[in-house]
């Protein structure tokens, strides 16, 4: 049996892992470039959390002013960030995309950064998926939101959705 | 001459230098007894310090040598309430790593409970004692504004990437980076707002931090390039596993 014959079933995937966690404007301006970039289908940015209360200690519930924490404007659509981003993990109509993905991160990003080939995105559900969902019919959605969090998407859908 | 950390490296005498007190930390920063005050956040500055027992004099201890050898701290004898500060250190060259803060607790301050964790190091003291050892180690080199915290709670960020200015990680945000590159804290150490923000001085250079450390990395002084240190280590652990607490070679 030929190995070599590359399974199209599995998505082009990758991760840019940055040097340094990053600023809100960064994150803006960087996103705002994939934007432009066609053939992008699915994007997640991913850092440690911000809450939006105090979790805990004598201060628990109060609100926490965090600059990290905050709305950023990509394209027509208003996001909100409750992380400080340090990964992006990316979903590419093929591998032509990685190049101009690169160079849209060396431009902007203002530290050093790693591109990873891999799987992060999930492409077929879970039972969580199953019970919190039911039957998922249009599988873009999968692995777009966090299973721990009580918001629904987390990620950028295209404007026309 | 106690013998307290072996090495020949920067590190090991950074760490010597941490432990012995009979060495003065260099002082770094200057901030005020009220700052430390509503830094620690236990009490509103300037209010007196509230006390969970009678002072000792009045208390009619019985005669006991020991209480005479060893003279109460001074909050002890006022009979203050135990209460602590709390750090974070960087991974990243912070000058102080977690253990040996706890081990210069221990050398330098007396009537402390210090304690470590994976990220972060507590120590407990009579109020009174804990604001003067806290002011001590907020103006020294043990503490850098960008890659040190005192966090109460929500400590995550030891072991996380830097922020993209340079300072680690806080989801309290507990200080800021001011545009002129100098930082301010913001929040006491459990994450409520300060009534007006401290400033703490510019964070160290990397190359001042890494002169100053106490935590050994690959990308700086590697432990294993310590061969004094790797021999007493392996020294150590060879009596501990042949012969458990009770070496006999």
């Amino acid at each position: 049996m030929d190995t070599d014959v590359p399974d199209t079933s599995i998505p082009v995937q990758i991760e840019i892992f940055t040097e340094r966690l990053l600023n809100p404007e960064t994150v803006e301006r960087l996103v705002t470039e994939f934007a432009k970039i066609e053939g992008i289908t699915r994007l997640i940015m991913h850092g440690p959390r911000i809450a939006a209360a105090v979790p805990e200690g004598p201060a628990k519930g109060t609100p926490n002013v965090h600059a990290a924490r905050r709305h950023i404007q990509v394209g027509q659509q208003d996001v909100e960030l409750g992380v400080q981003v340090g990964r992006f993990w990316l979903e590419l109509e093929d591998e032509d995309v990685i190049e101009q993905v690169e160079e849209v991160s060396r431009r902007i990003l203002p530290c050093g950064f790693q591109i990873n080939r891999g799987l992060y995105i999930r492409t077929r559900p879970t039972q969580t998926d199953y019970a919190k969902w039911g039957v998922i019919k249009d599988t873009r959605v999968l692995g777009m939101t966090d299973p721990k969090s009580k918001s629904r998407i987390c990620a950028i859908y295209p404007r026309e959705r | 001459m106690a013998q307290l950390i072996p090495g020949t490296s920067k590190v090991a005498a950074n760490r010597r230098k941490a432990l012995d007190p009979t060495k003065t930390l260099d002082k770094v920063r200057d901030v005020s007894d009220d700052d430390v005050v509503a830094i620690l956040g236990h009490r509103t500055p300037g209010t007196a310090y509230p006390a969970t027992h009678p002072p000792l004099a009045e208390m009619g201890e019985p005669e006991d040598p020991m209480r005479e050898l060893v003279k109460p701290t001074e909050g002890a004898a006022a009979g203050d309430r135990i209460r602590y500060i709390q750090f974070t250190d960087s991974m990243y060259f912070a000058p102080m790593v977690p253990y040996v803060r706890s081990w210069m607790a221990a050398t330098r301050f007396r009537g402390v409970d210090p304690g470590t964790l994976s990220g972060r190091q507590i120590i407990e003291a009579r109020e009174r004692d804990l604001d003067k050892l806290g002011k001590m180690l907020l103006e020294s080199e043990a503490f850098d504004c960008a890659r040190s915290g005192v966090r109460g709670c929500t400590v995550h960020g030891h072991s996380l990437r830097l922020d993209q200015n340079g300072m680690m990680f806080d989801m309290l945000q507990r200080s800021v980076m001011n545009p002129d590159g100098s930082v301010s804290i913001v929040k006491d150490q459990v994450g409520r707002p300060l009534d007006k923000a401290v400033p703490v001085g510019k964070p160290m250079s990397d190359a001042d931090l890494k002169s100053r450390t106490t935590i050994y990395r690959v990308d700086g002084e590697a432990a294993r390039a310590d061969k004094e240190l790797i021999t007493y280590i392996q020294r150590i652990h060879t009596l501990r596993t042949m012969w458990g607490f009770k070496p006999m070679a």
